[in-house]
């Protein structure tokens, strides 16, 4: 009876109720996510009409889309964020191959996170040393990805086809929704039809513009929470999967780097989690350099929850980009994870840079503002 | 060292290189067991670090602190 009794206070006891609590926000917030993302596809469409691909002319040029992506990203500090935005405006009509160079920029501009958070170890020369290597590793691996992939991809396509191919795969017999899944455009329905009510007192095409404006805050405003939330939520987990990776080599990293971002959906959180464990000197570059690339993969997963809610003509479309994101960074550790020759090249590059900053504090600075904002910055504006 | 050594039979040298690269095995082993617990003891500590990384400006701040410091130099 006793036991019963404990048993009894256990199962309902605050921490308990706060625990479901945390538990039913996160199931909401992830609503609202894929609620948002047909939001700003809904107003893309609106917006633009059929005219989507005129609208987003400028970057058609490939280079002008990355530099869209790394400053849209450096700016929000969310890769999550931008990508579920692309998928919404994919939705909306923006054609995947414009889509695709801004995803990868993303990619880039998402590690301005923990390069900041590596500059605040700046009082001890050797842990700075350390922090910034651990941070800018990842830098340089999402650079050089651009620099193969980018390329390759508007050369062949591979990525493009590869997604297409499984999205039309994974697309049921009904082409409007994902395996069928009607059932998530009538659960977000809702959402979408508020946005149309609240933007309806504005003349056209000022309505679609102000939809999509509502999408992207409820897409930043949730994953925001989600963020915040799933780090209370999620940090017991984290810790033992992080416990589980030590001592079993790179890919128990990778897939540790991966399991902890899906966690806590966002590549920031875990790679800058790295920065002060690199720090202390007690974990390697090389232990550090797989989990930052298991981020990579693991950030994907908001992108394809996204895709799930989008219905309409162009679902394929959405989820196609989503997968692309999948893709090429699963592809990008494969080839340059896989390559020794091309493995050692970001660890060269970041332990090369943190010596110089660590010399020249002020140079590190102006790498944070030189990669993440002016050149980017300079680019858009000069081809404007 | 090198005159001891020629007095040392082949058998005992061969049964002390045993003995020391066990000795380095078991060295080695105990070096990566005491890394290995020293990384288990940081990752214990997560939630600190995590709430230090949601600190941006405070990183700035400090960041700009110590090249401020290098730049006045050693007092």
């Amino acid at each position: 009876m006793a036991n019963m009794l404990d048993t009894e206070s256990t199962t309902f006891s605050p921490a308990g109720g706060r625990q479901a609590l945390n538990w039913i926000s996160v199931l909401l917030l992830l609503y609202l996510l894929i609620s948002a993302v047909s939001v700003v596809g809904g107003g893309f469409k609106t917006a633009a009409g059929g005219e989507a691909r005129e609208l987003f002319e400028f970057a058609s040029n490939p280079l002008l889309g990355l530099m869209v992506g790394i400053l849209a990203t450096a700016l929000i500090q969310s890769s999550s964020t931008v990508t579920s935005i692309i998928v919404g405006l994919v939705a909306g009509g923006l054609p995947v191959m414009i889509a695709i160079p801004m995803v990868m920029g993303a990619n880039v501009g998402t590690t301005i996170t923990n390069t900041i958070v590596s500059l605040g170890h700046a009082r001890q020369n050797d842990e700075f040393r350390r922090a910034f290597a651990a941070a800018t590793v990842h830098d340089y691996f999402n650079v050089l990805a651009v620099v193969i992939f980018l390329p390759l991809e508007l050369a062949t396509g591979i990525l493009d086809k590869i997604a297409a191919f499984i999205a039309q795969g994974l697309l049921s017999g009904d082409p409007m929704s994902l395996l069928g899944m009607n059932f998530i455009k009538t659960a977000t329905a809702p959402v979408m039809d508020l946005g149309r009510v609240i933007v309806s007192p504005l003349p056209g095409p000022f309505d679609g513009i102000a939809l999509v404006a509502l999408g992207i805050g409820l897409i930043f405003f949730s994953i925001l929470l989600l963020g915040r939330l799933l780090k209370t939520v999620m940090i017991g987990r984290a810790k033992r999967i992080l416990h589980g990776a030590i001592g079993r080599g790179p890919v128990s990293g990778i897939v540790s780097g991966a399991g902890v971002t899906v966690l806590v959906q966002s590549s920031s959180t875990t790679t800058s989690l790295m920065v002060p464990l690199a720090g202390t000197g007690l974990f390697s570059l090389r232990e550090i350099y797989p989990f930052t690339l298991g981020a990579n993969i693991g950030t994907t997963i908001t992108a394809l929850l996204a895709a799930i809610a989008v219905s309409g003509d162009n679902a394929v479309f959405a989820l196609e980009i989503a997968l692309v994101h999948l893709l090429y960074n699963t592809l990008a550790v494969a080839v340059i994870y896989g390559a020794p020759f091309l493995r050692n090249l970001p660890l060269k590059g970041a332990e090369w840079l943190a010596n110089v900053a660590a010399e020249q504090k002020l140079l590190a600075l102006g790498y944070v503002l030189g990669v993440f904002f002016l050149v980017p910055g300079a680019i858009l504006v000069l081809s404007g | 060292m090198a005159a001891d050594l020629k007095n040392i039979s082949l058998d005992d040298l061969k049964k002390m290189i045993e003995e020391t690269e066990a000795l380095l095995i078991d060295l080695r082993h105990e070096m990566v067991r005491r890394i290995e617990a020293a990384e288990h003891q940081e990752i214990d500590r997560l939630e600190v670090h995590l709430q230090d990384t949601g600190h941006r400006l405070h990183h700035l701040r400090e960041f700009l602190t110590a090249v401020l410091a290098d730049l006045r130099g050693p007092k």
